[in-house]
């Protein structure tokens, strides 16, 4: 009898502590602590190792740019207050005065250099190197502490908007020479947040940095917690165990929305799928067969099965949300008689059968199912083919694929960023250019947008190669992404940024 | 018994030596480039090629597994390809989190486990062994995601709503608190196989002459199972809660997944799907040398539940 009083005893004990330690904790929250779910941990600190949006979301609030994105995709100041253009292929900058890294050193035109230098250097091989691959590094020339001029190998238009991209980042040179190896566990940036503690894996506890040239931050704490799985983090935020979270998933989107506390931002993403072709592989090589696909699919269906709330059909060959879109390119719409036609024109009026290759990826799989059904009616016989992310990347990169799917994020808004890549023929393959497409014309005006400065001719020459890739039907549009972040009511002043990297200096609690 | 744990340990070498040789091939022939996957979709073939070469991808196959086994016997494990940072201390970033999860695990699977099996040999037959038997059986048919969230909804989620605080939190790790739910969710998978060996062990030692001698000299039934009987009945159910405990310290993906906790097993997944290959290595070689030790830590038990094995062990 004794024996199981004392059980007892014990289990009311334990439940009484983990009861009061749960009053307690909620009691003892620092108020000015703003908790933010990421998908994944960062993989390091240092913006120059790391080319994953989990990493630079954290990275964009220790660290900045000479320039940085406006939440509208414009360029403003950051560490730079002004730059001139002295030639067409030069760009002075003059830099903040008095501006502090979180280890108490001054700014000055050094770091700039040693960062990019470091981002450069194919000895470090950082992933982020092709990103300011068009400066010409070795005659970087500084002018005194505060201007610094930077030059491009051949004239770049777009070369604010890769400076403001994550990879290019500043750095603090003392910082890197402290640590070494270990930098990217010990980040030194001049951003209004800076590293108190980080539990790998799990969380990154970032402190105030009070000095911040732009007066300090609201809250006192920011942490980015790694939660991978999206109804765990939906959960969280309902239950106030973050006040932030990004990637909202479909089947949490009413939920959040519905929530009195809650309030869900919708936000165009600047990431386009599509549906691809091998140009070099047969019957894709033909247009009549690649028109005839375009006119069997049905954009909305596939949008509203697919997507619903985050993705709205594509309608060109570029996310719709980047400055050079051309709205009235991709006229195709579901037309049965007329895919027959261009079939039976072709001399496939029988159809033929295919392969969709697709990574695994829950969207991708229903994607693939959606259009498999759809091209049916053109009796084309389409079996699915799931491949590990490499597996598959490797394989459209060397051609040994028919239909794909696959998506692309031109994270600096620029066309060029958007265009280029994948529709270059020198990047034919891994490059990006995987449906092998080919075509003089465009490459030329692709060559003359990535040069011209004036912002007009860009666009009429980006909207050209549109129309030529719409005429092509170099491959399918899809869905323009929109994403999903859900915000506590208690939080002030948060404004989505179409890059993904919200940014929290001004974000506070009430 | 120190040259028997010294032997032990040292028969341990040729069999992680397989172990590594084994997973370094399986991620040799893996299709995918993990210089692709480290440069991303837009990389320029030239700057892949130069990252093939400095991470010595191009080199032959024998020439890398060589340099990664002089690098262990360096105690060198290499970097991790995605963080920069080196695979030992990724691995010993995860490894508390992991351990303090298994080992909440295993105690919740053996007091669940022992307890329902003891119930159900004793009363073999009546309605409790019959119910002892149903919830094992339900432990083990239950997905841990679904239990997993089934728990959140209400410890987490109706709790709040209800009470305005949470009991147990979703997702995190570090308090006691943040331990509960995870592991009684991987605990409660693990106990049905414990509740299973326990019973039919019982049932074998219940029926022995020796058990009927206790029970003739007067002693109470208390005193028969859990002195007489227990103790000799627990050898298959330290080798299997031995077993449970290894495969607990690979680290549990879907739990760690829907708790978001940092541990060995989602750090795995992550590293193969990165084709992060020299933490893949590091991660299964760090499994085997744990495997090979729960193994001998079992060894050891049995010498202390029965004297005559430890007679034996020279």
């Amino acid at each position: 009898m004794k024996r199981s009083h004392l059980t007892i005893l014990t289990v009311l004990l334990i439940v009484g502590v983990i009861f009061a330690t749960g009053v307690f904790t909620i009691e003892a929250q620092n108020p000015k602590k703003l908790i933010v779910s990421n998908f994944a941990d960062a993989n390091s600190l240092d913006p120059q190792m790391v080319s994953d949006t989990a990493s630079f979301w954290i990275q964009n609030q220790i660290y900045e740019g000479l320039v940085r994105r406006t939440p509208d995709m414009g360029v403003q100041p950051a560490l730079a207050e002004d730059w001139k253009f002295i030639d067409d292929r030069t760009i002075e900058f003059y830099l903040r005065q008095g501006v502090k890294f979180h280890n108490g050193d001054e700014f000055t035109a050094e770091d700039v250099l040693f960062s990019y230098q470091r981002l450069l250097d194919p000895e470090f091989g950082s992933p982020g190197a092709s990103r300011l691959a068009m400066v010409d590094i070795d005659n970087v020339e500084i002018i005194d502490d505060y201007t610094i001029r930077i030059p491009t190998k051949e004239p770049f238009a777009a070369v604010l908007t890769y400076l403001a991209h994550s990879a290019s980042l500043i750095i603090s040179k003392s910082g890197v020479e402290e640590h070494g190896d270990a930098f990217g566990e010990n980040p030194v940036g001049t951003g209004p947040f800076k590293l108190n503690n980080w539990r790998q894996g799990d969380e990154v506890v970032l402190d105030r940095f009070d000095d911040y040239w732009g007066g300090p931050a609201e809250v006192d704490q920011l942490v980015f917690r790694a939660i991978p799985e999206g109804t765990s983090r939906t959960i969280e935020l309902e239950t106030g165990g973050v006040h932030v979270s990004r990637g909202i998933e479909r089947v949490d989107l009413d939920r959040v929305d519905n929530h009195p506390n809650l309030v869900l931002h919708l936000y165009e993403a600047l990431r386009i799928n599509y549906m691809g072709f091998n140009h070099e592989a047969e019957p894709f090589n033909d247009l009549r067969v690649r028109q005839a696909i375009a006119y069997a699919l049905d954009h909305n269906e596939i949008v509203q099965a697919v997507y619903g709330p985050l993705g709205g059909p594509a309608t060109g060959y570029i996310n719709s949300n980047i400055w050079a879109f051309n709205p009235d390119t991709y006229l195709y719409h579901r037309d049965l008689d007329r895919a027959r036609e261009l079939m039976a024109e072709a001399g496939y009026a029988d159809g033929f059968s295919t392969k969709i290759a697709i990574n695994d990826d829950a969207t991708r799989r229903s994607l693939a199912e959606v259009v498999s059904y759809q091209l049916e009616q053109l009796n084309i016989q389409t079996s699915i083919e799931v491949y590990e992310w490499g597996a598959y990347l490797d394989m459209t990169g060397r051609g040994d694929h028919e239909i794909y799917m696959l998506a692309w994020l031109a994270s600096t808004g620029d066309p060029h960023h958007a265009m280029h890549p994948l529709f270059h023929s020198s990047n034919k393959g891994s490059a990006g250019n995987r449906q092998f497409f080919d075509n003089p014309r465009v490459d030329e005006l692709l060559e003359k947008g990535m040069v011209e400065t004036d912002v007009d001719q860009r666009m009429a020459f980006y909207q050209e190669a549109q129309q030529i890739l719409s005429d092509e039907v170099v491959w399918i549009p899809l869905a323009d992404d929109r994403e999903a972040v859900g915000v506590h009511v208690s939080v002030t002043n948060f404004e989505p940024c179409p890059s993904g990297y919200h940014m929290f200096h001004k974000v506070g609690l009430e | 018994m120190f040259r028997y744990i010294a032997k032990r340990l040292i028969s341990m070498v040729p069999v992680l030596i397989g172990v590594t040789f084994v997973v370094f091939a399986i991620m040799y022939f893996t299709p995918g480039d993990p210089a692709t996957l480290l440069l991303g979709e837009e990389a320029p073939q030239a700057e892949v090629e130069r990252m093939r070469e400095r991470m010595g991808l191009n080199d032959p196959f024998l020439v890398q597994y060589g340099n990664f086994l002089l690098g262990l016997v360096q105690l060198d494990l290499g970097l991790s390809l995605t963080t920069g940072r080196p695979v030992f201390n990724e691995i010993m970033n995860r490894l508390p989190a992991t351990i303090r999860l298994a080992g909440a695990a295993i105690l919740v699977a053996i007091l669940i486990g022992v307890t329902a099996g003891i119930i159900a040999s004793t009363r073999q037959y009546t309605i409790y062994d019959g119910g002892a038997m149903f919830i094992a059986l339900l432990g083990v048919s239950m997905p841990n995601f679904w239990l997993g969230l089934m728990m959140i909804l209400v410890f987490s989620v109706f709790w709040n709503n209800t009470f305005g605080y949470v009991l147990f939190p979703s997702s995190g790790f570090g308090t006691l608190r943040h331990l509960v739910m995870p592991a009684i969710v991987l605990g409660t998978a693990h106990a049905a196989f414990i509740t299973r060996i326990t019973r039919s062990s019982m049932l074998e030692v219940l029926r022995q002459d020796y058990i009927r001698t206790a029970r003739s000299k007067g002693l109470s039934n208390r005193i028969v199972v859990y002195v007489h009987a227990l103790r000799n009945a627990l050898m298959p159910v330290v080798t299997m809660a031995g077993l449970r405990f290894g495969v607990l310290l690979g680290g549990s993906v879907v739990t760690e997944q829907i708790f978001a906790i940092p541990g060995m097993g989602r750090l795995l997944v992550e590293s193969v799907r990165s084709q992060n290959y020299t933490l893949v290595q590091g991660i299964i070689l760090t499994y085997a040398i744990i495997f090979s030790l729960v193994n001998l830590a079992v060894d050891l038990l049995y010498a202390a539940i029965d004297p005559r094995i430890k007679v034996q062990y020279k």
